[in-house]
């Protein structure tokens, strides 16, 4: 069992929110993964505002690009797997339209491995997984 | 009754280059290591180390060694924090703060999560 960080997790971490860097005292970096959704999202961020930016912001762009390099490396990436694959496809089918495709993806990879997903989101996480595998650590002190 | 022990120090000796007007042999200078204050300067190698020796067994004849205890620095608040962290591996933490347009993605893949639903593709 691991903690997956949903993207605003990693948005706070960069930005140093005070509660989640007072949480972060108490669990391991090892205990973390990132779904490989949310390394996907920032990967397509960085390199999207490369391919448009103007001269002038093409040095801030890349250097996002790089910062961004450098952090995702530092953190394990949970890919999916056949189980999680399975998951996935389940959840799609009982969904249909109702939920955010890549929060159904980062769930299934949450059920799959008896993960904890860790999102400031969770309203929207509801109903895809069981409240026990539903942390917030930007609004909630853990123990 | 008070046992008296040689202790070493170390000194620079170095002589100054000739003086090219006048051929005059440069100045022999002694210092002691870690004592810069403590130097002496003379005409020739012997002379300097003698009146450097001299001066060393005067300061000493009138000096204690005396041991002080001060309190640390205290670490502030930050640091400590940091510390802590990093016992857990966080060291990038803050990579982006205060940085608005850097975290304007993640706006945006908030916005993307809510344009792309299942069912949608």
């Amino acid at each position: 069992m691991s903690f997956l960080w949903d993207s605003n997790i990693l948005r706070h971490y960069l930005d140093d929110h005070p509660l989640l860097l007072e949480n972060l005292k108490k669990v391991s970096r090892r205990d973390v993964m990132l779904p490989v959704i949310v390394a996907a999202e920032q990967f397509r961020g960085r390199m999207d505002a490369i391919l448009k930016a103007q001269p002038a912001q093409l040095p801030r762009a890349q250097q996002f690009f790089q910062q961004t390099q450098e952090a995702l490396n530092k953190f394990q990436l949970l890919y999916f797997n056949d189980r999680s694959l399975a998951i996935a496809a389940q959840l799609i089918a009982q969904f249909k339209t109702r939920k955010r495709y890549a929060d159904v993806l980062i769930a299934a990879q949450a059920i799959a491995g008896r993960h904890i997903l860790v999102t400031r989101n969770t309203t929207d996480f509801r109903g895809l997984l069981p409240a026990q595998q539903l942390q917030n650590w930007i609004d909630e002190k853990i123990n | 009754m008070s046992i008296a022990i040689d202790k070493e120090f170390r000194v620079l000796v170095t002589q100054a280059p000739v003086c090219e007007p006048n051929g005059q042999p440069g100045r022999w200078r002694a210092t002691a290591l870690g004592f810069p204050d403590i130097a002496e300067e003379g005409a020739s190698r012997e002379q300097v180390i003698q009146q450097i020796r001299a001066r060393i067994v005067e300061i000493l004849r009138h000096a204690e060694i005396v041991t002080l205890t001060v309190p640390a620095l205290p670490s502030s608040a930050a640091t400590k924090e940091d510390e802590e962290l990093l016992a857990q591996g966080w060291d990038d933490h803050g990579l982006f703060k205060n940085d608005p347009e850097a975290l304007k993605l993640f706006d945006e893949i908030e916005e993307e999560r809510d344009h792309h639903l299942v069912g949608s593709e």
